[in-house]
């Protein structure tokens, strides 16, 4: 009963796409269309390389007319055409949505994999045949784009591979070596592919219930503008190792250091070794913070002064930065930002940190403990030279305050405009609050349960003292095993619970925190948006006085003031359009971080539904078996 | 004792040449009055004059050595050091007339249960229904319909055949209710049962069958039931507290010295396996209640997380809600099953316990009245050896040693029939106390099966739904999803026995393990909105409520 093992092993397996998850008569149904098919094959056998050659050349017909295609290149061999097509009109958006998921691939897949094809076809005569019967059925079924099809057409053996690690394995950092043998199996999985992808909805429309909540995960899929946006993410080089967890320094001083290993398969330095300590995490997260607004940063583990150098905090403290890394690697912007590029490289840190810092004003390791809690670079904001004017008169929102910086007017408020953020900003707090709920109520079960195990143990303890009185032999042998069922269900207990921490803890703990990392993204667009306001403010106020004294005719004051307007009226536009930027980046984000979470919620979700079943099968197995023998 | 003193075969002995008829009650009292002084030699002396006895009866001619050898010759001593249960069952044979012939018979048969009254009535005082049929010369008729007794009758019945029969292990009551929670079928079946089991075991002892206390008791009117004069227990109070202190006088048997710390310590065990367990109960109990409140957490989320999947969540919670209520069901139902098993046992380790210190003293008596015989003798001697005697001092010495032996030889008498009984008892016992044991923990864990059965199947109900929220996601992702999705959507529990082990259970399926108590709460989801509706069109106002009421129906 080894679940652990069972559940963790298979990440690392990419086998398994979705067509495995079919059903039986399907793929029967699969077979004998493609029983019937080779004697068709037969028969065009010697036809078949001018054939092909008519292939390439008819793309192009194939983009305007699709049914015509079907005709001229399959005129005889229609035992599917009939069927099918009328499949398609069946349920056309049904397919469509869910193959134009997998279909939507990244663009550059496309490009390599067409090079590849040209050569591929050429070489793999043998392959041919699939093809075509796939191509063909693919083609009748779905009414595709035209650059689909088109990729479809050049070859499916090539493409197939590509797209699918990137369409299913975006989140993990995996190692994907598709070998000769796969590459051949996946073609039959091409074939039998479109006839798959009806499958789920037939399979789950016996169970009411469960088509229920089926389709509205269909729809959202379907409903989602951002789709393609979502999948753009090309998969990521690195592979990022957080390892050996040392404490250094002395007393005062006492910090542990993590080791950062990273694989860059793009560069050609393809290995990084670097010390990084936790303060120099929080100092990326600062500093992507500045670099990016509007992008939700994954946010690094909390701070915490207590027992900072106990194991299991070290550990967890680990898996946490490294999931951040991992995240952060993910995200096409953030993985080329120059500082966390240094973050992974850089031998003289301390240095070219601080120097990074001065550099972008981001204040980075004046770092307060709320992540949600922001700091606007001037430099970044107003560019160079405007920022060491304002940071001279004391930043941006010091200078509508008076003399002895003792405000007499009241400070301008900043209203949101957009109900879409404040809408966002309330429901993220109010999720903050219900996750915060149920993380303390998962903490509580937490403690409960080891409660519970060495209640238990104490129990069986007992238990066995009883049994050593020996009062009859059967009595004790009974109570030496019952004693023994008990302390299998405490250490089985103890590793559920060990399981929960693992899976849903930390998904909820890393959507905590995420959710803070988005307030802090509310927070810089409030904040800029009231240093709009100040702007504005400051520029209205110049703006009337310039006016009341050119009323007076032209003098050193009036050429002074309208400069000074000018400048504060460039600052506007500049804040203006940061701010407007900032709001469609983070419209951008929230979409995206909505899925992400949802995903890894519900995986999450999965994972310890799973595992408390096979708990749940252990237990119910040990009081079966202490029954059936002691009973 | 009644019962016991009334198949003495020694009690008319009368062949003693001293033997005269009973002149002065008084004397024969003085040994009694002098037993306090006896008590107190250690056991040294009092072992030393013991061998002093022996001596004496080997070296004396009297007539009485007739009796003396029939005492000292075969002593509770002399069997027990070796003996198998065989030769304690032939010497018991002897013994326990009682136990020869088995043609008095007692069936009762336990037909209901009463709860009524107050709460703490019935929880404490219910009123048991039985029907009795017998051949006992002690009733008045062979054959009771419908008798009625309440529980405090027969607690008052069991301390009156604790305090009588002192070699016999009278069974503990039961307990009047149990953890199950009064008022259910549940509770009325097991307390039945129990009550049934403790008339069995009543039946089989024939001490406590020829007692003329049971016919009272059971043919006496419903709630009337005293006992019938007063029995007290050989010691009671400071002073059976203050000698349960000293060590305990030398058991010739050794069985049953060893048997009372045995029992002592499954006493306290058992309780300590209560205590336990209890807080096993409590922590699961506040366990299921952080259970229910994560599933209420998933509740909530659903209530704005991006609605396509609100369904979900709150299937989700309530399936977590659901698997929380069944923990706290297993609760109680573990304290119903183990700790109510266990309870009975405590109860009857306490009672057994309490016997053997009642032949503790009984043996304490003995050696009293050993050494009081002994120095009767000595006076004797003393008497005849002196030249100018009075008559009436011999007279008065010859009374005194002749008493002080009836006591002697009645005492050793008893404590060997209670020796045989309890030598037999014993066995029965440690049978009975095996057996409860095994049914408490099979009770517990059928219950365990069963709900952790339910518990599987709930979650496993669930797991389509988790399943089909994200198609490319979770395990499906992992490669694991073809294997599952034929194994997932039906139950893993079938009449064909569990999916995951070919092993077939003992034990027929039981279909109800897919059902359970919450599976309304969990459909009731999609209805509860509905149903509000139909409440809101019905509802009133203030204000239309006060004209309904206002207008005059005159």
């Amino acid at each position: 009963m080894d679940y652990e093992d069972e559940l963790s092993a298979p990440v690392w397996d990419d086998q398994g796409p979705r067509e495995e998850s079919k059903t039986e008569d399907e793929l029967s149904k699969t077979f004998a269309n493609l029983s019937t098919d080779p004697a068709v094959e037969e028969h065009e056998g010697s036809t078949w390389n001018a054939k092909n050659i008519e292939h390439e050349e008819e793309v192009d017909e194939v983009q305007n007319h699709s049914k015509n295609l079907i005709s001229s290149l399959a005129p005889e061999e229609d035992p599917l055409s009939s069927l099918s097509v009328s499949e398609a009109v069946r349920s056309p958006q049904k397919g469509e949505a869910l193959f134009g998921d997998s279909g939507s691939a990244p663009l550059e897949a496309h490009e390599d994999t067409s090079n590849e094809a040209h050569e591929t076809s050429a070489i793999s005569k043998n392959y041919t045949k699939p093809k075509r019967l796939f191509s063909s059925a693919r083609l009748r079924r779905h009414p595709l784009t035209a650059e689909q099809k088109k990729d479809l057409f050049q070859d499916p053996l090539a493409s197939s591979p590509s797209t699918r690690e990137e369409d299913e394995f975006v989140e993990e950092t995996l190692d994907y070596e598709p070998s000769p043998e796969r590459s051949k199996t996946d073609i039959l999985r091409e074939v039998d592919a479109p006839l798959f992808k009806v499958d789920p909805r037939k399979n789950q429309s016996l169970t009411p219930s469960i088509k229920k909540v089926a389709d509205v995960g269909g729809d959202e899929t379907q409903e989602n503008p951002d789709n393609k946006l979502l999948d753009q993410e090309t998969p990521n080089n690195y592979s990022i190792e957080v390892i050996d967890p040392l404490k250094v320094g002395d007393l005062t001083s006492a910090h542990v250091e993590y080791t950062i290993f990273t694989k860059d398969k793009n560069s050609n330095q393809p290995e990084f070794k670097v010390q990084r300590r936790y303060r120099d995490f929080r100092w990326l997260y600062r500093q992507l913070q500045n670099n990016h607004w509007g992008k939700i940063i994954p946010p690094p583990p909390e701070k915490q002064t207590m027992g900072r150098f106990e194991n299991d905090f070290i550990e967890n403290r680990r898996l946490q930065m490294e999931r951040m890394l991992t995240k952060i690697a993910q995200d096409a912007d953030l993985r080329d930002d120059t500082d966390f590029i240094l973050f992974l490289q850089s031998n003289n840190f301390s240095q070219d940190s601080k120097v990074r810092e001065h550099l972008t004003g981001s204040n980075a390791s004046g770092d307060s403990n709320d992540i949600s809690e922001i700091h606007i670079s001037e430099i970044e904001l107003l560019g160079q030279e405007d920022a060491a004017n304002v940071m001279k008169n004391g930043g941006l929102d010091e200078s509508h305050k008076g003399f002895m910086n003792i405000s007499f007017a009241s400070a301008p408020k900043y209203n949101e405009p957009d109900s879409f953020f404040v809408e966002q900003r309330q429901a993220t707090e109010l999720l903050e609050e219900q996750l915060r709920q149920l993380c303390k109520s998962l903490e509580i079960v937490d403690v409960q349960r080891n409660d519970l195990a060495s209640v238990t143990e104490e129990f069986a303890q007992t238990i066995k003292a009883l049994e050593e009185l020996e009062v009859s032999k059967k009595g004790s042998e009974l109570l030496a095993n019952f004693a023994d069922v008990h302390l299998r269900i405490k250490e089985s207990l103890q590793r559920s619970t060990l399981q929960e921490s693992l899976t849903l803890g930390i998904t909820i703990d890393d959507y905590l925190r995420s959710l803070s990392s988005i307030r802090a993204v509310f927070n810089q667009r409030s904040k800029l948006g009231y240093y709009l306001v100040i702007v504005e403010n400051d520029l209205a106020k110049k703006q009337l006085q310039l006016e009341k004294n050119s009323t007076k005719g032209p003098s050193d004051k009036v050429e002074n003031l309208s400069k000074e307007v000018k400048v504060l009226q460039a600052r506007h536009i500049k804040i203006r359009q940061k701010w407007q930027e900032v709001g469609d980046t983070i419209r951008k984000e929230l979409q995206r971080h909505d899925r992400d979470k949802m995903i890894d919620f519900r995986n999450s979700i999965e994972i310890f539904l799973e595992s408390s079943i096979e708990t749940q099968k252990e237990c119910i197995e040990l009081w079966e078996t202490f029954y059936q023998n002691n009973l | 004792m009644s019962s016991a003193v009334a198949y003495d075969p020694y009690d008319d002995i009368d062949n003693n040449p001293f033997s005269e008829p009973e002149a002065n009650p008084q004397r024969s009292v003085s040994p009694d009055l002098r037993a306090p002084d006896d008590t107190h030699p250690s056991i040294g002396a009092q072992e030393a004059t013991q061998g002093n006895t022996d001596s004496h009866a080997g070296a004396q001619p009297e007539p009485e050595q007739g009796m003396t050898t029939a005492q000292h010759g075969n002593p509770p001593g002399d069997f027990p050091e070796a003996s198998t249960t065989a030769a304690a069952a032939e010497g018991a044979d002897a013994l326990l007339p009682e136990r020869r012939s088995s043609k008095f018979q007692l069936v009762v048969k336990v037909t209901g249960l009463e709860r009524v009254g107050s709460f703490t009535n019935k929880k404490e005082n219910p009123t048991v229904k039985f029907d009795v049929s017998t051949n006992l010369p002690t009733f008045r008729k062979q054959q009771h319909r419908s008798l009625k007794k309440t529980f405090t009758e027969f607690r008052n019945l069991r301390k009156f055949l604790y305090g009588l029969i002192s070699g016999t292990f009278v069974p503990a009551l039961p307990s009047p209710s149990t953890n199950y929670g009064i008022s259910n079928s549940e509770d009325y079946c097991k307390t039945v049962s129990n009550m049934q089991e403790w008339f069995d075991r009543i039946a089989v002892d024939p001490f406590i069958l020829r007692s003329e206390e049971l016919a009272f008791f059971i043919e006496s009117d419903f709630d009337t039931y005293t006992p019938v004069g007063k029995t007290k227990l050989p010691l009671s109070g400071l002073k059976r507290k203050t000698l349960k202190q000293l060590a305990p006088p030398f058991d010739e048997c050794l069985e049953l010295a060893e048997f009372r710390p045995l029992v002592k310590s499954v006493h306290h065990l058992s309780q300590d396996i209560q205590t336990k367990l209890l807080k096993l109960c409590k922590l699961r109990k506040s366990l299921s209640h952080d259970e229910n409140s994560i599933g209420q957490g998933f509740k909530e989320l659903c209530m704005d997380q991006s609605q396509s999947h609100s369904k979900f969540y709150n299937k989700f919670g309530k399936t977590l809600s659901a698997v929380g209520d069944i923990d706290s069901v297993m609760a109680t139902l573990d304290i119903a099953t183990l700790y109510d098993g266990l309870e009975w046992l405590v109860q009857e380790t306490y009672s057994v316990k309490e016997a053997l210190t009642n032949r503790h003293f009984l043996m304490r008596d003995l050696l009293q009245a050993q050494q009081t015989s002994s120095s009767r003798q000595e006076q004797a001697r003393k008497l005849r050896a002196r030249r100018d005697v009075s008559p009436l001092k011999v007279d008065e010495a010859i009374r005194a040693l002749k008493a002080a032996t009836t006591a002697e030889h009645t005492l050793t008498l008893k404590l060997r029939r209670v020796t045989a009984n309890m030598l037999l008892e014993k066995q029965r016992w440690l049978e009975w106390c095996d057996h409860q044991l095994q049914t408490s923990i099979k009770e517990y864990t059928l219950r365990k099966i069963e709900y952790e059965r339910k518990k599987l199947s709930l979650l496993e109900r669930i797991r389509a739904d988790v399943r089909a929220a994200d198609e490319a996601g979770g395990l499906s992702r992992l490669g694991r999803g073809a294997r599952l999705s034929a194994s997932g959507v039906s139950p893993s529990q079938t009449a064909q026995g569990d999916s995951w082990t070919s092993d077939p259970r003992s034990r027929a399926f039981e279909p109800s393990v897919l059902r359970t108590e919450f599976d309304a709460s969990l459909e009731s989801d999609t209805r509860d909105v509905h149903d509000t509706h139909p409440e809101d069109q019905h509802a009133l106002d203030a204000r239309s409520a006060a004209s309904l009421l206002g207008t005059s129906s005159f």
